[in-house]
């Protein structure tokens, strides 16, 4: 008996808390917003941010947009064996990558390097009062820490996908010349076949959600970092892992709401 | 004029303010003597609205900070100067800029007249050339001073000093007292102190209030508070590990020891 | 330090927003710098048309359909943006159709009179011209890849009709209505080959294929005619040593035929039924010989046809059952 309440109880208080995050995460993101108005305050720190955020993370980006393009192509022609000519190689590569790994794929390395790198950066400035001596000096840390890090990574966010997308597209058609004896006209004939300007539309669309939910929650997990070293690596962890799923559910809800119902 | 009034403040379980009442008049420096961990660097952090109090009012120039309006609230801070515990200095700016943030967010003065003022405020606390390096280069006690460069640095009305000598050099410290000195003397500046070292409050100070339990145990002036007959008063201030009549007394924290050092940066709250 | 990270960013920035819209037009070969001009045509149908599809003209590529709007009189209108430089022709048609096997679809504008002498297709663009003033050219749709294999399932359905008839003939009685029904075989062909003949200006590669088969079919058909010519008059044994002669070699054409037939068609799938059917019958006339029926039994004798024959129908069998066996090889690849 003691113990079913003791259940009972449980839930009620993991519920509980559960409601009280989300009203606390749905207050952050109100005031995140109100703090966007003041465009002065904010966009000064922008260029930083997109220079941290967004350029120093172009590198990993297209490590791995190169390596998706290789397998794509390897990978299509291996389960085109016979049958299918061998030119939907150019179209596997170009819809995969342009609809879906480019965004994701990315998506998902710099939700570890982006959202753990701003929890840590916040949550240092948290645990060690800066963010109080930030708003002693009047600032608000809404508009001086988050907005511009989620402007930066809403805008950029896209623009290394885009830039995956092109070098993956690259990759895969090297791979084709250099494994698949195909040809540059043979592959360009696959890759355009089915090619709309929508594919890219989606791709950069789902970028910046990417973009936003994971600065959004690198800067909420930060800024809710609580006790020191271990305090931080807790909120760097969480916003990591965050991030990771809420890209993947983001991506799905492209897929049902947007995606889904186009012929 | 700084006044709180029945303040009570709990984080969870643990209650820290419990009945927290003091008044600190234009032109005073009150010093706040207590054990570690007594509550004495939330009290002040009411003040600025960086905590607001589960129960009571606390008041800066008649307005009631927890219930000011977000913009009215920015606007009172730009005149209370907070020198935290451990600096908090902002580790990815230079010293300088870190100086001038306050400046620069006020937007009063041209970018040369706050260079001038960064460069003035730094010689202030004896660090005149270390501007264009960063936080993380600096030792403690020059963090230290920075901080208080920082909080100065606006010529505001109100400073609130968390610590500011503890972890220093005598030498160092006596130059931090007279620079206190000399803002509440010249500057008209009103202060408030938080401090273990009893030296210095009874330079600093026009008058002390102990915090104690969660509320003021005693407040009075220098002399007054030296020949307080309450034990537990006399305990602090003379700096004994027993009661006066031999019993022990156990403080919030058994053996009161002196809150981390001023490199212990990042440790968070002690 | 701050100049520094704003000019990257702006590089940064400025470069890949231009890559990315340069990537997309390039891939969507979207031409940049000439300018362009827009021509308008109706249609009552535009099958499987999309925005983006080629426009093409003597065969060569010329631009892309831009837009397909339905209009509230019923027509559909589609704007295509072509090269500025390209010349139409005097009197334009355009005509949709299906250019590849894979559902892609593509407009071909060309001369009024080179247009496909189908009823159909005249019919459609007779029509739009009648409503189109203004500057709209008329247009017309080719019956898509589903539609041809349609064709060629009634054709196969004739051909079983013929073999019927084949069986009425080789019962001695009907030599006459052999003769006709083969005549009305050739005319099938003959229509057959008609139309692909009108598809496969633009169905290129798989307009040659068929085209190829159909030819094959046609030349059979004229074979076996002749063969029925010489039935008609034969009642010597010699003679009908020599129709089997022929009717071996027509055998041997068939063969051919299913060959081709096996490399150029996905839509075989749907004929698969017919192509059964046909092989009963066949298979009936066959065995009918076999025991000797008729007074045409002899040919039993005749190792050759007999041969050739059943090596055809194993052919076939091998043709349907590989078929079934792998539908997927001969599915069109639509997945993507
Ligand atoms: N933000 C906070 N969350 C939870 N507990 C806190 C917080 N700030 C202070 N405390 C607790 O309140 C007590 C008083 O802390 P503090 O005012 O820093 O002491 P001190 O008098 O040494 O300055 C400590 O026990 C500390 O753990
Ligand atoms: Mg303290």
């Amino acid at each position: 008996m003691a113990q079913i309440m003791n259940v009972i109880e449980a839930t009620g208080r993991w519920v509980r808390f559960r409601i009280e995050e989300a009203g606390r995460a749905g207050r952050f993101i109100e005031e995140a917003a109100r703090a966007t108005v003041s465009l002065r305050s904010w966009f000064p720190n922008a260029t930083l941010q997109m220079r941290r955020l967004g350029v120093d993370s172009l590198p990993i980006g297209l490590l791995i947009a190169v390596f998706t393009g290789i397998v794509l192509a390897l990978l299509a022609s291996y389960s085109f064996t016979g049958a299918v000519p061998l030119y939907f190689v150019g179209t596997l590569v170009e819809k995969t990558i342009t609809l879906e790994l480019a965004p994701v794929l990315t998506g998902l390395a710099l939700a570890g390097r982006v959202g753990a790198n701003i929890a840590a950066e916040l949550g240092t400035m948290r645990v060690t009062e800066q963010v109080d001596a930030l708003e002693t000096l009047a600032y608000d840390p809404d508009a001086y820490l988050v907005v511009p890090r989620v402007f930066a990574g809403t805008l950029m966010f896209p623009l290394i996908v885009g830039v995956a997308m092109i070098v993956g597209l690259g990759a895969g058609w090297l791979a084709s010349i250099g494994f698949l004896q195909l040809s540059t006209d043979e592959f360009l004939k696959g890759a355009r076949m089915f090619y709309t300007a929508f594919d890219v539309e989606y791709g950069l669309v789902k970028a910046a959600s990417f973009g936003f939910a994971v600065t959004l929650i690198g800067c909420y997990k930060g800024l809710r970092a609580r006790g020191g070293a271990e305090g931080v690596g807790n909120a760097a962890t969480a916003a990591v892992v965050y991030s990771a799923v809420m890209i993947l559910v983001l991506d799905a809800f492209w897929a049902m709401t947007w995606l889904h119902g186009r012929s | 004029m700084i006044k709180w009034l029945d303040v009570y403040k709990a984080f969870g379980e643990k209650k820290v303010l419990d009945g927290f009442t003091l008044d600190v008049h234009e032109g005073e420096a009150v010093v706040i003597i207590g054990y570690s961990g007594a509550g004495k660097s939330v009290a002040i952090k009411h003040v600025v609205g960086l905590l607001e109090p589960d129960r009571g009012t606390i008041e800066v120039d008649d307005k009631d900070v927890p219930t000011l309006p977000r913009k009215e609230l920015y606007e009172l801070r730009a005149h209370i100067g907070y020198v935290f515990q451990f600096a908090a200095l902002f580790d990815s700016m230079t010293i300088g800029d870190n100086v001038a943030m306050g400046l620069r967010k006020r937007g009063e003065l041209s970018e040369s007249e706050i260079a001038q003022r960064v460069g003035e405020t730094l010689e202030l606390v004896d660090l005149p050339d270390v501007q264009q390096q960063y936080p993380a280069e600096l030792s403690g006690g020059m963090r230290k001073r920075v901080g208080i460069a920082r909080a100065v640095a606006l010529r505001p009305k109100y400073i609130l000093y968390d610590e500011p000598t503890t972890g220093l050099d005598p030498v160092t410290s006596a130059v931090i007292d007279e620079l206190m000195i000399r803002m509440r003397e010249k500057l008209g500046v009103t202060s408030v102190v938080i401090t273990h070292d009893m030296r210095s409050a009874y330079r600093v100070g026009s008058r002390i209030a102990m915090l104690y339990e969660g509320r003021v145990r005693q407040v009075g002036t220098v002399q007054e508070i030296q020949q307080s007959k309450d034990p537990i008063v006399r305990q602090f201030i003379e700096g004994r590990a027993t009661l006066e009549d031999g019993e022990s007394h156990s403080p919030t924290k058994p053996g009161a020891a002196i809150a981390g050092g001023a490199t212990a940066r990042g440790g968070g709250r002690v | 330090m701050k100049r520094g990270n704003d000019f990257i960013v702006g590089l940064v920035v400025i470069g890949s927003v231009v890559a990315i819209v340069l990537f997309s037009l390039w891939l969507s070969q979207a031409s940049l710098g000439s300018k362009e001009k827009d021509v308008v045509a109706r249609f009552t149908d535009v099958g499987n048309a999309k925005v983006g599809n080629s426009v093409v003209i003597r065969g060569v590529q010329a631009g892309r359909i831009q837009s397909i709007e339905l209009e509230t009189t019923g027509w559909v209108l589609v704007k295509m943006s072509l090269d500025q430089d390209i010349k139409l022709p005097s009197n334009p048609v355009v005509v949709l159709s299906e250019s590849s096997m894979f559902g892609e679809w593509q407009a071909t504008i060309m001369e009024r009179s080179a247009a496909p002498d189908d009823a159909d297709v005249q019919q459609q663009l007779a029509q739009s011209a009648a409503v189109g003033r203004g500057n709209a050219i008329p247009g017309a749709r080719l019956p898509d890849i589903a539609q041809l294999t349609a064709v060629a399932g009634r054709i196969a359905g004739d051909m079983s009709r013929v073999a019927d008839r084949f069986q009425v003939a080789f019962d001695d009685r009907a030599a006459a209505e052999l003769r006709q029904s083969i005549r009305n075989f050739a005319d099938l062909s003959a229509e057959l080959e008609r139309t692909v003949r009108s598809q496969s200006q633009s169905l290129s590669q798989l307009g040659a294929d068929v085209h190829k088969t159909v030819g094959t079919i046609n030349a059979t058909a004229v074979a076996v005619q002749r063969t029925a010519d010489r039935v008609d008059s034969s009642t010597s044994k010699g003679q009908i040593h020599q129709i089997m002669d022929n009717v071996g070699q027509a055998s041997e054409d068939i063969k051919v035929t299913s060959h081709d037939l096996r490399d150029a068609s996905h839509s075989l799938m749907a004929t698969q039924q017919q192509l059964s059917s046909v092989l009963t019958h066949a298979d009936s006339v066959l065995g009918k010989i076999d025991r000797g029926q008729g007074s045409l039994g002899m040919m039993v004798n005749d190792p050759t046809l007999y041969q050739n024959g059943d090596a055809l129908l194993s052919q076939m069998r091998e043709l349907v059952a590989e078929i079934r066996a792998h539908p997927r090889q001969y599915l069109s690849v639509k997945i993507f």
